[in-house]
């Protein structure tokens, strides 16, 4: 590979990834990860973080067996510790004749079945499971001298509570979002579909964060090979610390170099769960208030939950007004700096007079203007996102004033120009996901440059491009567009531009490859 | 799988390069500011000084400068070139006015008497070959020269080419004068049997053609009648009448006022909806053609006059309207001989006799088509004409009719 | 091995005959068959359909085989490659003058004085980016694309009603029935164009046998669809022009677009129709370059990859050097006439031929 840009893009192909592990910090501990547990090594390399604790105490059964109880503290239930475990097994369990049989051979068996009244405990023996044990938040009751261990579910953390969702608001339809825990969230799931057929399969992720995850889908519905690919392109995933699940967008999409999103996030449970009754696939990761949803396809990004609360009547009015609006949103600064520069033949004449009359003392050509303004625009939004909410408004005022009104006065820019500016950044507001707000807004400045350059030729090739692109994504085997192209009768008339009455939705939309399309009720 | 995503990738790589040539390098032909630009709204055509030249002019709407809404006015900006031909006319305005003309927005040409009479086939082509001109520009014909007329200061300070065209598509409700579009003209020009009809316009002076008005701010102007073109050469005029029966005969009335008059009333009815249709079959005088006219009216206006005044009963009203629908059948007919005899006086097929004849019997066309114009001479034409009107307004009988 | 699907089988059906015919339909039906230009449209679509069902019941019976490779088989070794050498030189030739054309209409109408390599380029971009992406997007891009040409042909008509002039149809079959069977002859070019693409296609189609059937009917109707719609083309544009005018525009659909207004306001809207009709341009040349592309590989056994760069640079060179606007409908027009018609007519019987007397000798 001598041609250095060769050697960079065959560096950002797609599973570049795979091969760069980034190193984690290696620890004794790691080199004994399979070996049978021993407690006090385990207590040598742990007890060097303060919030971990040892709680080591005697059974006095038929000889006095020394044992520890390892927790990290806050993320446990101490309450639940004391009354079930060391009470028990310190205070009340001596009375019992069969506890005095307890001896260093039988005491994890006896303490297992017989006095450790916690729901949720299981044998391990290695040191790996010990220690991961631990530090997830659970407790183990360890034998000083023995080679087994209990664990002890005794998980007891702050969490948020349920909240409404914040960024995808309804007016209809369950107000509830995920939390940051996974167990809240597949509860969530959980309580929609009560049904044996949801699946849900735990992995883990992370050298050092080890962080939980969940794939969710329900058997029969979900493709079988979309769950096999979500779990190898899963698996494949090296890297050291998740802390988000955002972040396994990346990891897991098919294009990474396409602008459009193709997994779908959302926060709420109830468009997980309708997706789910789809056929698509699930993934939950610990700690993250967003569901990973795959396979995506285009018009997934334009529907939201309340298009199948409303009625179908309204639905079909709201969905045309969103496409219109995300139309408008990539094509309105090209088109006018198209017309205005190549084709004015299309304006009506008194508005072709107004545009020349408005852009007579004004410095710039229409390309640099809607480009400046296309600038302030951005910044304006990437400055509003992030600002404590009482300043957020004073952004709205100095962009209204500045760019709007000042900038008109000092003959900077036209009116025309900011007219087509704010239906644009209006309409942009229009698409409910804003993955695809954002890889509108890429698509515009290119967009832009080819209708500067060559009028409406150039949009129209600019156009084509992206058209073509998205034809040629896929979303874990789905095509992008379906059921557009390829065109897909029942799932394009019942719910894509449309939707159809909900009686009407008697199959399953045919959008994803899913098993069984033909079982009876949608959702 | 994994190699076949790296070539894909590095295609896209090239492809984007690929698509910076063009932009870069051949980019940008024919951009253009729009401020940068004067819409032309209307172009006459006169005969030049010299042989073989002419005298173009261009009315362009310019906005008024400094103006911050930009709205509904505009400076008139009227400019005329001597060119040799007209495709020269851009490059010869180029050189003296800082804009560039936008000939887009052109709705209307004016030809002027004098170089219609030269011909004005040669004139057109440039309008039909050039993609901006589009084939639904209004023609008019100038009544002296088109220059006179483009220049002309509307009372209203309008531009006239803009007022023209209002005149020409306020047309719809009410027809009495033939709308003749580039692409009409052309497609006429292709029947060769038929001559096609453009309308004239002229600037009046108070009290021409029973107009009156204060001419302190400028003059009015006006288009009716109607110029016969034949081989792209005006050869006749239609006067009003004329001009109306070729309307009614080519079924492109839909609404007129239609004055009524006989020894007992004077009545004006509205036509609402008119259908021609015609037929070409043996008559006693050989083949010939019949028009068959079917309207629709109301009355507007009703003034009885002489004896047996105030029609009171309603079985009266209904002989009346019996009786008013025969006279308004004469008077349409009327204007439809008038037209006739003008076709057959010149004998001029401004009506398209011949191809409604081709249309219907082919066979006997081919016969005649070699003597057409000629021909058209003794060719019997009939009129079937059925008027129904269908109300007589809110009242019946005119007011203090009862008192007497 | 990538499939398209039987739906988009008949919607590139669709597309492919109704190719970029829709621009100078008009004016070429109507030079020799005047008012009847429409008649004559519509049947020398229709008369396309046995042609287009023949190739296809060949070719189910070599499933899996493209057209060279079934007349490797029937006819001999030699016979086939001459065949295959004649068909990729006419593939490359007909694909690139269809590219011209897209420049043609382009620089005749709103870019003027663009040059035209920039419109060359610009639309090769967009053709080798599909070609690269494979048949089945090219399956998908027929599938969003055809619905949006049809509907703005539609569009057309219906926006150019208010300009008709009154009976310009009318006389009917006046010059009685020879012109029109002359005119049917050209326009059964366009149908047999497209078995030029099918030839190749051929291995991508789905085999199974109710599907077979389901293509049949498939094809039949979409055959039907598009000369119902080029003929009400040509009637629009006859009824707009007269047939005299109508014969003298190059692309008298551009015109009807150019003469289109919607409420008063909206005129000069051919721009955006020539960006709609671009697709079908695109849409053509792309499938003759998979259909040169897999004849090379079938005939030379040439690499995929050294074939498509070869044919890509040639898809690029030959429009810049060899466009020129003025004569190009007319060598299209006699390309079509003298070459694709006859060639496609007779090797397909010779195939059909062929491939019975094979059957025959098997059975005896």
């Amino acid at each position: 590979m001598k041609n250095p840009w060769l050697k960079m893009f065959k560096e950002l192909t797609i599973r570049s990834h795979v091969k760069k592990v980034r190193k984690s910090p290696e620890l004794p501990i790691d080199q004994e990860w399979d070996k049978p547990i021993s407690f006090f090594e385990i207590k040598k390399e742990l007890e060097k973080s303060t919030d971990i604790v040892f709680r080591r105490f005697k059974v006095r059964g038929k000889e006095d067996v020394p044992c520890a109880l390892g927790v990290v503290d806050g993320l446990i239930d101490k309450h639940l510790l004391d009354a079930f475990v060391l009470r028990i097994l310190m205070v009340e369990g001596v009375a019992d004749p069969i506890f005095r049989e307890i001896n260093r051979k039988n005491i994890v068996d006896m303490l297992l079945d017989v006095f450790t009244p916690a729901n949720e405990i299981k044998k391990i023996n290695t040191m790996g499971e010990a220690v991961d044990a631990i530090l997830s938040g659970d407790a183990v009751l360890f034998v000083e001298e023995g080679k087994e261990a209990l664990v002890i579910s005794a998980r007891g953390w702050e969490t948020r509570g349920i909240a409404t969702p914040e960024n995808e608001a309804a007016i209809r339809g369950p107000k509830e979002a995920f939390n940051e825990s996974l167990r809240t969230n597949t509860s969530l799931l959980r309580r929609k579909i009560k049904h044996p057929s949801l699946r849900i399969i735990a992995m883990k992720i992370g050298e050092l964060t080890r962080t939980d995850l969940v794939i969710v889908y329900v058997e029969k519905l979900a493709s079988q090979d979309v769950v096999k690919e979500v779990q190898d392109r899963l698996e494949r995933v090296k890297i050291g610390g998740l802390v988000a699940g955002d972040v396994l967008e990346e990891f897991i999409e098919d294009f990474p170099y396409s602008p459009f999103p193709q997994v779908n996030v959302t926060e709420r449970p109830d468009i997980v769960a309708s997706d789910l009754l789809e056929g698509r696939v699930v993934v939950l990761v610990d700690g993250t208030p967003t569901a990973l949803v795959v396979p995506a396809t285009l018009n997934k990004f334009m529907q939201v939950n309340e298009d199948y609360y409303e009625r179908a009547m309204i639905v079909i009015l709201v969905r045309f007004i969103r496409y219109l609006g995300a139309v408008i949103a990539v094509l309105a600064p090209s088109l006018y700096i198209a017309i205005t520069n190549f084709h004015q033949e299309l304006l009506p004449t008194n508005l072709a007079l107004s545009i020349a009359a408005s852009r007579e003392a004004t410095p710039f050509p229409a390309l640099i203007e809607a480009f400046l303004m296309l600038t302030v625009l951005e910044i304006l939004q990437e400055a509003g996102l992030r600002l404590p909410k009482p300043i957020g408004q004073t952004i709205g005022i100095v962009g209204a004033l500045v760019i709007g009104d000042a900038a008109v006065k000092a003959s900077l820019v036209s009116p025309i120009q900011v007219i087509v500016i704010g239906i644009t950044a209006v309409s942009s507001y229009a698409i409910p996901s804003y993955d695809l707000a954002i890889a509108i807004r890429l698509l515009r400045l290119p967009l832009m440059i080819m209708a500067g350059t060559m009028g409406f030729f150039g949009l129209g090739i600019g156009m084509y491009f992206v058209l073509i692109h998205l034809l040629k994504l896929r979303s874990f085997g789905t095509p992008y567009l379906s059921p557009i192209a390829p065109f897909k009768v029942r799932a394009f008339l019942q719910d894509t531009f449309v939707r159809a009455p909900w009686w009407a939705l008697k199959k399953r939309p045919q959008l994803i490859d899913i098993e069984d399309p033909n079982s009876k009720g949608r959702k | 799988m994994e190699k076949k995503k790296k070539s894909s990738l590095k295609l896209s790589l090239w492809l984007i390069i690929l698509l910076l040539i063009p932009v870069f390098l051949g980019g940008c032909g024919g951009k253009k500011e729009v401020e940068e630009l004067a819409f032309i709204i209307g172009i006459g055509v006169d005969v030049g000084s010299e042989e073989g030249s002419y005298l173009v002019t261009m009315q362009m709407a310019k906005p008024p400068v400094g103006s911050e809404s930009g709205g509904g006015e505009v400076e008139n900006f009227t400019v005329s070139v001597e060119v040799e031909r007209l495709s020269l006319l851009t490059e010869k305005v180029i050189e003296a006015f800082n804009k560039t003309p936008f000939t887009g927005t052109v709705r209307v040409i004016i030809l002027g008497e004098e170089l219609a009479q030269q011909g004005i086939n040669e004139v057109l082509d440039y309008f039909q070959r050039f993609y901006q001109y589009r084939r639904t520009i209004f023609m008019l014909l100038a009544k002296g020269n088109a220059k006179d007329i483009m220049e002309n200061k509307l009372r209203s300070s309008e531009l006239p080419s803009l007022s023209m065209i209002d005149i020409l598509e306020g047309q719809m409700e009410f027809n009495t004068i033939p709308v003749t579009r580039l692409g009409h003209y052309l497609t006429i020009l292709g029947r060769v049997s038929q001559c096609p009809l453009i309308p004239i316009v002229e600037v009046i002076k108070p009290g021409q053609k029973e107009i009156e008005y204060s001419a302190e701010k400028g003059y009015e102007q006006l288009i009716g009648d109607s110029g016969i073109f034949h081989e792209g050469k005006l050869v006749d005029t239609l006067n009003d009448i004329e001009t109306k029966g070729y309307l009614w005969l080519n079924d492109e009335v839909s609404g007129r006022y239609i004055l009524i008059e006989s020894d007992k009333f004077r009545v004006v009815a509205r036509v609402t909806s008119s259908k021609t249709k015609y037929k070409v079959k043996e008559m006693e005088e050989g083949m010939g053609i019949t028009f068959r006219i079917k309207t629709q009216a109301f009355l507007s206006e009703v003034v009885e006059k002489g004896e047996g005044k105030g029609i009171k009963g309603i079985k009266e009203w209904e002989d009346f309207v019996k009786e008013v629908e025969i006279l308004l059948r004469e008077a349409i007919q009327k204007e439809c001989e008038e037209a006739v005899e003008k076709s057959k006086d010149i004998e001029m097929d401004f009506i398209g006799i011949g191809r409604k004849i081709e249309m219907k019997n082919p066979k006997y066309w081919k016969e005649i088509k070699d003597t057409w114009p000629e021909e058209l001479v003794d060719f019997p034409v009939e009129y079937d004409i059925h008027i129904d009107i269908n109300q007589t307004g809110l009242s019946r009988s005119g007011p203090g009719s009862f008192n007497k | 091995m990538e499939r398209i699907s039987t739906h988009q089988f008949i919607k590139l059906a669709a597309a492919l005959v109704l190719g970029q015919s829709f621009l100078s339909a008009g004016s070429l039906s109507t030079m020799i068959a005047g008012r009847d230009g429409w008649i004559a449209t519509f049947l020398g679509f229709l008369a396309g359909i046995p042609f287009i069902l023949l190739a296809l019941s060949i070719s189910f019976r070599y499933p899996g085989k493209n057209f060279l490779q079934i007349t490797e088989q029937v006819l001999g070794k030699w016979l086939g490659k001459i065949i295959g050498v004649i068909y990729i030189l006419l593939t490359i030739r007909f694909g690139t003058l269809i590219v011209s054309q897209g420049v043609d209409m382009y620089t005749r109408t709103v870019l003027p004085i663009m040059s035209h390599y920039v419109i060359v380029l610009g639309i090769l971009l967009i053709i080798i980016y599909l070609f690269y992406s494979g048949i089945e997007v090219l399956g998908r891009f027929s599938e969003v694309i055809y619905p949006i040409i049809f509907l703005s042909l539609i569009f057309i008509a219906i926006f150019i009603f208010p300009h008709f002039e009154h009976g310009e149809l009318f006389p009917i079959l006046a010059d009685g029935l020879v012109p029109i069977i002359k005119v049917s002859v050209q326009v059964l070019t366009w149908p047999l164009g497209y078995i030029l693409f099918l030839a190749g296609l051929l291995p991508f189609i789905p085999r199974e046998k109710k599907e077979q059937k389901k293509m049949y009917k498939g094809v039949i109707r979409a055959v039907i669809i598009v000369s119902i719609l080029s003929t009400l083309l040509v009637v629009v544009q006859i009824s707009t022009f007269g047939p005299f005018e109508a014969a003298r525009l190059t692309y008298g659909l551009l015109v009807l677009s150019n003469m289109v207004e919607v409420l008063n306001a909206i005129s000069g809207v051919e721009v955006i129709f020539t960006l709609i009709w671009m697709g079908s341009i695109v849409l053509k040349s792309t499938a003759l370059i998979f259909a040169g592309y897999w004849g090379i590989q079938t005939i030379f056994g040439i690499k995929g990859k050294i074939a498509s760069i070869f044919l890509c640079l040639l898809y690029i060179l030959i429009p810049i050097w060899l466009f020129r606007g003025s004569a190009l409908v007319v060598s299209i027009w006699e390309m079509n006439q003298f070459i694709i018609t006859p060639f496609v007519i007779v090797w397909l019987l010779i195939l059909w031929g062929g491939d019975k007397w094979k059957r025959r000798k098997k059975a005896a």
